[in-house]
């Protein structure tokens, strides 16, 4: 019984570590709304662009995943917002080897690394803020984090759950993600809820809706409140997703794509 | 009464024609429209005594600006992003930094 179960996690861990990439180009660009419910009305506040690129780095090419998010001009005199998240992957398994998070809210500014070790089990934490009361000064730590070898950041998971064979799963079907954010490992369940079809800004799509939680912890408001629509195709695409947690609910829709490798 | 509604209804054309004016979009027709229910119960409360209905006509201007310009904000305002050099330059600072951060890299197969 113990050989299965650890032949089963090996058999998990290498097909989630290691899944070739057969969803994500190199040049592809998904532009999104994201939309904020104020007194029951869904406000638009932000565009969230996500891109990929090929880029050299050490003995070969990476695929660069940048994420960036900003609150339309409008917003800007009340609240701005500048956020870019990227990882460095490998292109095959999407495996990241880097990850970058530079946060600008509202005058609030947070930079954080992970540099990935991934024979050693570890990643090299960085994290930069600004000095208190100083304009242009920062300090920043550093920190070593132990980690087990399927354990990724938010981005490259994002990625990595557009790569699943999802059309092998059944209805209730479910997967657990372990994503790295602020030097802890949380666990994400994602479930396959069923199939439907959307009609979103780049057409009528049948999509993958999946059920979003996190295990151990109600950050994630509601039951299938958390819900995301990637397309039923080879690209798997993110065209919808609604989110509520503890200070309100919101969605994010397609608003553009472009450069699918499918 | 009367007064009371005229303030309420004051109070609450001057809320929407302030989200009017922010990019609040339609949420500042809730204020407006709560105002017109209060100025129109005030100008019926008011008919009674004969009572001077200029400061509801002022309330009921006010509601009509803001809800032009809430109509103007939802019709001419686009959702854009501002796109500029600085932020272009930090996406390019950004990877250069990476690539001297990954230069040792062994990139596996």
């Amino acid at each position: 019984m113990k050989q299965g179960l650890t032949a089963l996690i090996i058999f998990f861990t290498f097909f989630f570590g290691n899944a070739q990439n057969n969803s994500i180009g190199a040049n592809e660009k998904l532009v999104f709304t994201a939309s904020y419910n104020m007194s029951g009305l869904m406000t638009d506040l932000a565009q969230l662009t996500m891109e990929t690129s090929e880029v050299s780095a050490g003995s070969g090419t990476l695929l660069r995943l940048k994420c960036r998010a900003q609150t339309f001009k409008k917003w800007d005199n009340f609240f701005k917002i500048n956020d870019l998240y990227e990882s460095y992957v490998n292109k095959n398994s999407l495996n990241p080897y880097l990850h970058k998070r530079e946060i600008n809210e509202g005058g609030y500014y947070k930079f954080k690394q992970y540099k990935y070790n991934r024979k050693a089990g570890t990643a090299e934490a960085l994290l930069k803020k600004k000095v208190k009361g100083e304009q242009d000064k920062y300090w920043s730590k550093k920190e070593n984090l132990k980690l087990s070898n399927n354990t990724f950041d938010i981005v490259a998971t994002i990625y990595k759950i557009r790569n699943l064979d999802i059309y092998k799963a059944s209805v209730g079907d479910s997967d657990t993600f372990k994503v790295l954010f602020d030097n802890q490992v949380t666990p994400v369940r994602i479930t396959l809820l069923g199939k439907e079809s959307l009609n979103t800004e780049i057409g009528m799509k049948e999509c993958y809706k999946l059920g979003i939680s996190i295990v151990g912890s109600d950050v994630l408001k509601g039951n299938n409140s958390n819900l995301l629509w990637l397309t039923a195709d080879a690209n798997k695409i993110p065209v919808y997703a609604k989110f509520k947690v503890a200070v309100g609910n919101g969605e994010l829709r397609i608003r553009s794509a472009s450069g699918l490798k499918n | 009464m009367r007064v009371l509604l005229s303030i309420l209804a004051l109070l609450a054309a001057l809320i929407g024609l302030i989200l009017g004016i922010l990019p609040f979009g339609g949420i500042a027709f809730i204020p407006l429209v709560i105002g017109i229910l209060l100025v129109a119960m005030a100008y019926i409360a008011g008919r009674k005594t004969n009572a001077s209905t200029r400061f509801l006509k002022i309330i009921s201007t006010l509601i009509i600006l803001g809800a032009l310009l809430s109509i103007y904000r939802s019709v001419f305002d686009k959702n854009e992003v501002e796109q500029t050099e600085e932020i272009i330059e930090q996406e390019v600072e950004s990877l250069e930094e990476a690539q001297e951060e990954l230069k040792d890299l062994e990139i596996e197969n």
